[in-house]
């Protein structure tokens, strides 16, 4: 007997929990208690819905102040409204956000964000009151771009890490709430956490990787591939040109270049060898051939 | 692909007796492409299918998961409520296409790769077809426990990435002298494996902010380069090299922060060794290896402590000084058996840093001002042995950098921001023995830039213009290299430049509920000079110059209560050197259909054209209709 698809039965029981819950969820919808349920209930829901669940019942008198007059009169005025917040200074605005989350950022203050009069909201302005903590990212933009407006136009080059496809963020290399906004490590470690395979140790390393991997590359984005900062061999003679170039050393290099030879042809090996000084092992496959 | 759905249809049922709440999404996805055959990320960003994703929360529990039709996804699932137990476990799965459409008929030359000798410069003959896709996944669990005042965490992750295959094309033009040595398309394949255990403490204890961590791993890399070798017309042999590396890595890292309303003070220290027995094996695929690298050791170690000083003595003057001492020791060591026999590599490296940075700002509401200068030395010692081949130098590395900013308003609605940035690295190389070898001297490299942005609003339309444009030089003294190869020849110092120009103007709306939109256009320009001095005659010369145009657009409309239309897209499009246009754009047509309940339709087209050597056109379009909700 042929067996029915196994893809589809798990595709058609995934679309039916889903209904099946979004059914119940309308069926027996209402919020249960809570104090400003009664006239903020899309407020009130989404602040259940995202990671202040857990404290939403005290979370709103944290930026809104003390509800009581407001609970007996339902007067605007006897309320911290947004308008009032949104006249705080940053500092102001991220207390409250701090009386919870200081010790999980406890270099906040006096980190290069918080010096510059970012605050929380900044970058964690979701509308709805926090449905969804994580930076907005909206219209094809990371929360970060409004105010690094040269890196985000770095991003839309023809090679690029894929923070536009939101594959990864800025805060994957970049430590947002510390001190030190580059990270505690040097610059080549976060870049080795996802390309081990460049990582080594190698017993021969490209002297160029002692200044980090931007020796070479551009992070965000560039115009040629592999993030390299020029297309051709100008990147190499960044530190290897001589005054009778294209000799390179004791060799004459004008009858391997000439007719456009890339460097790497035989210096293969650019971020390191295992056996070969000149990061060109292929080089003993041209011995053999010839 | 089914047994991730499974899981998820059970979670989400599991999860439907507890009364969630959470989003979710079905799409199907239609694609086609159409261009040349290179297989670039662009172009497999998207396959047709089914594509899915969920997000349903508890009051204990979080559990999201993604799947699409290129079969990658992640799946996440973490503890929330007020238990002081934390914990989360996140998969991911993604796939990257390496560019195999470096092949080009053409050398950049312009010699037609048909008059080479040998006759190729694609992997077929020797490899056949190439599906050049690495897959990357990636695990990890964390637990937490709260404490009263911070949270110490344990982490476990591993890396996998596995299946990658890069062709290297050789594209040496050999052909037009009848040099005999041009080398054919290479393959090179790399696997991947990291795990680490990380545990990390923060918290505020003893009036002081706490950071601190330590973290093992091990890393193995397997890497493996294949060159054929071709005869006239057929495939004579394929050598291979093979590289490896198993690393076993310590990391420790601690912070401690005193922060008090006028003042604040860190400082912290860090720690990082890495070893590893590094291997190669090389020679022809299916006979006994002619290259063997054995008894090899790779030793790195690394320690740095560093403090810094934060003050606002009175009203919107803040100080900073910062200082790192930091030392480095490598050592490598193996022998290398080779036809003619065995030599010896080996290679010790120390160096001993320090670096001093200081800061002093002033924040007004109409005016600010920012002067930030760091000074580096590094000492460093080097020795490299390879046989015959030795090299020890002494170096003393000195970065300088200088940047000042201003802030100055004007009226309600006009802000000027200006910066100023120096940079000057100096390296000075005392050779102490060269034989048979190469070495890089002395060194100097100076870079400036200056730059400004205008924000404001020209009536209700907030705007941003930047500006910015830089110059670097580079002095390069001759190499030291022995033995001479042409005493005739007398070098002198080479001379480098570089520079770059940049606007950008970006407009918005005032921004509302219904409508919003923005564009960005701007100008760049980037100019490398190498050398300045004369080249051999007839050298092709490798000067690049990149200018060009790029422009960015986002609208969001919401015409009815139900209804909202996003368009968002990009035009980079730099010429000179490199010639390409890369076009992005990318609709979105939301229809409400419930208070939990929408209609999607979604239509991305990706166009990338090369003109400059024809190595890549080709067009992607991705439709996209489903539903996505609330429960």
């Amino acid at each position: 007997m042929r067996q029915p698809p196994q893809g589809l039965i798990a595709w058609a029981a995934a679309g039916l929990a889903l209904l099946a819950m979004a059914a119940a969820r309308d069926s027996h919808g209402t919020l249960p208690d809570h104090p400003c349920a009664a006239c903020h209930e899309e407020q009130v829901a989404a602040l259940r819905a995202g990671p202040h669940a857990a404290v939403a019942t005290t979370l709103c008198s944290r930026c809104h102040g003390d509800p009581t007059r407001h609970l007996e009169s339902a007067e605007a005025a006897d309320i911290v409204g947004g308008a009032q917040l949104r006249g705080l200074s940053a500092r102001e605005r991220s207390a409250a956000c701090l009386t919870c989350h200081s010790s999980q950022w406890p270099g906040w203050e006096g980190s290069p964000h918080a010096t510059a009069r970012v605050g929380c909201w900044d970058c964690h302005t979701n509308a709805a009151h926090f449905a969804d903590a994580s930076p907005l990212v909206r219209r094809g933009e990371t929360a970060c771009a409004p105010c690094h407006r040269p890196q985000a136009q770095e991003f839309r080059r023809a090679w690029h890490h894929p923070v536009p496809e939101e594959r990864m963020s800025c805060a994957s290399c970049h430590d947002v709430h510390g001190r030190d906004a580059d990270g505690p490590w040097p610059a080549d470690a976060r870049c080795q956490s996802c390309h081990p395979e460049v990582a080594g140790p190698y017993v021969f390393p490209h002297r160029a990787l002692e200044d980090g991997c931007g020796s070479c590359h551009t992070p965000h984005g560039s115009a040629n591939r592999s993030l390299l900062t020029t297309a051709g061999n100008g990147l190499c003679l960044t530190c290897h040109v001589q005054s009778n170039f294209p000799g390179i050393g004791k060799v004459p290099h004008t009858f391997k270049l000439s007719g456009g030879g890339r460097c790497v042809d035989c210096h293969s090996e650019v971020h390191g060898s295992n056996v070969d000084e000149l990061l060109a092992p292929r080089f003993r496959h041209l011995e053999t051939i010839r | 692909m089914t047994r991730v759905l499974a899981a998820t249809a059970l979670v989400l049922a599991t999860a439907a007796a507890a009364q969630p709440s959470g989003t979710f999404t079905l799409f199907a996805v239609g694609r086609s492409s159409s261009g040349d055959t290179g297989r670039s990320d662009d172009q497999e960003a998207f396959r047709s299918g089914f594509a899915a994703s969920v997000n349903a929360t508890t009051t204990d529990v979080e559990v999201a998961a993604s799947w699409a039709p290129t079969n990658e996804g992640w799946l996440e699932l973490r503890s929330r409520g007020s238990s002081r137990w934390k914990f989360a476990v996140t998969y991911d799965r993604s796939r990257r296409y390496s560019d195999t459409s470096s092949a080009p008929e053409r050398l950049p030359s312009g010699t037609p790769v048909a008059q080479l000798f040998p006759f190729t410069n694609t992997t077929l003959p020797a490899f056949g077809g190439v599906e050049p896709v690495r897959t990357r996944q990636r695990a990890q669990a964390r637990l937490a426990y709260l404490l009263s005042d911070g949270v110490v965490e344990l982490a476990v992750s591993g890396l996998d990435l596995s299946g990658e295959q890069v062709p290297e094309v050789g594209g040496m033009a050999f052909a037009d002298n009848g040099m005999p040595a041009f080398f054919p398309a290479a393959l090179a394949a790399t696997d991947s494996r990291e795990s680490q255990v990380r545990v990390s403490l923060r918290g505020g204890w003893l009036g002081l902010g706490w950071t601190g961590s330590v973290a093992r791993g091990h890393r193995q890399v397997k890497s493996a380069l294949r060159l054929p070798t071709y005869g006239y017309d057929q495939l004579l042999d394929v050598s291979r090299y093979a590289e490896r590396h198993d690393a076993d890595t310590t990391m420790a890292t601690l912070a401690v922060t005193l922060t008090r309303p006028t003042f604040a003070a860190a400082g912290g220290a860090a720690y990082a060794r890495v070893t590893s027995q590094p291997g190669f094996v090389g020679g022809v695929e299916g006979a006994p290896a002619s290259d063997r690298l054995e008894r090899a050791t790779v030793e790195h170690t690394a320690r740095a402590v560093g403090a810094s000083l934060q003050a606002q003595p009175f009203g919107g003057v803040s100080l900073r000084l910062a200082g790192r001492l930091g030392d480095r020791e490598q050592h490598a060591s193996g022998e290398e058996t080779l036809p003619g026999g065995a030599v010896a590599l080996g290679r010790a490296e120390n160096s001993d840093l320090w670096r001093v940075e200081g800061e002093a700002s002033y924040k007004g509401r109409e005016f600010g001002a920012r002067l930030v200068a760091t000074h580096q030395r590094e000492e460093v010692s080097r020795d490299l042995l390879r046989g015959a081949f030795r090299q020890t130098t002494d170096s003393i590395l000195t970065r300088d950098t200088a940047r000042a900013e201003l802030r100055q308003r004007f009226g309600r609605n006009f802000t000027v921001r200006a910066w100023a940035l120096r940079t000057d690295r100096s390296d000075r190389v005392d050779l102490q023995e060269l034989y048979r070898g190469y070495a890089l001297l002395d060194r100097d490299v100076s870079y400036r830039e200056v730059g400004a942005t205008v924000t404001g609003t020209a009536g209700p339309l907030p705007f941003t213009l930047l500006l910015s444009g830089g110059s670097g030089t580079t002095f390069l003294e001759p190499p030291a290299y022995d033995p001479i190869y042409d005493p005739s020849w007398t070098l002198t110092t080479a001379r480098a430049r570089t520079r770059s120009r940049t606007v950008v103007a970006h407009m918005s709306s005032s921004g509302s509920d219904t409508f919003e939109a923005w564009g960005e256009l701007g100008w760049r320009e980037q100019e490398w000079r190498f050398p300045e001095t004369e080249t051999f005659p007839g050298y092709r010369n490798t000067d690049e110059t990149v200018r060009g145009l790029t422009s960015a657009v986002g609208v969001s409309w919401a015409p009815a209560a139900q209804w909202r239309w996003q368009l968002s897209g990009w035009l980079d499009a730099p010429s000179k050197t490199v010639d390409h246009r890369v076009l992005r754009a990318e609709t979105t047509v939301t229809r409400k259909l419930s208070s939990r309940l929408s209609a999607n339709a979604r239509v991305l087209y990706r166009r990338f054209s090369e003109a400059l050597y024809g190595l890549d056109d080709y067009a992607v379009t991705a439709a996209m209709l489903g539903i996505s909700g609330r429960f």
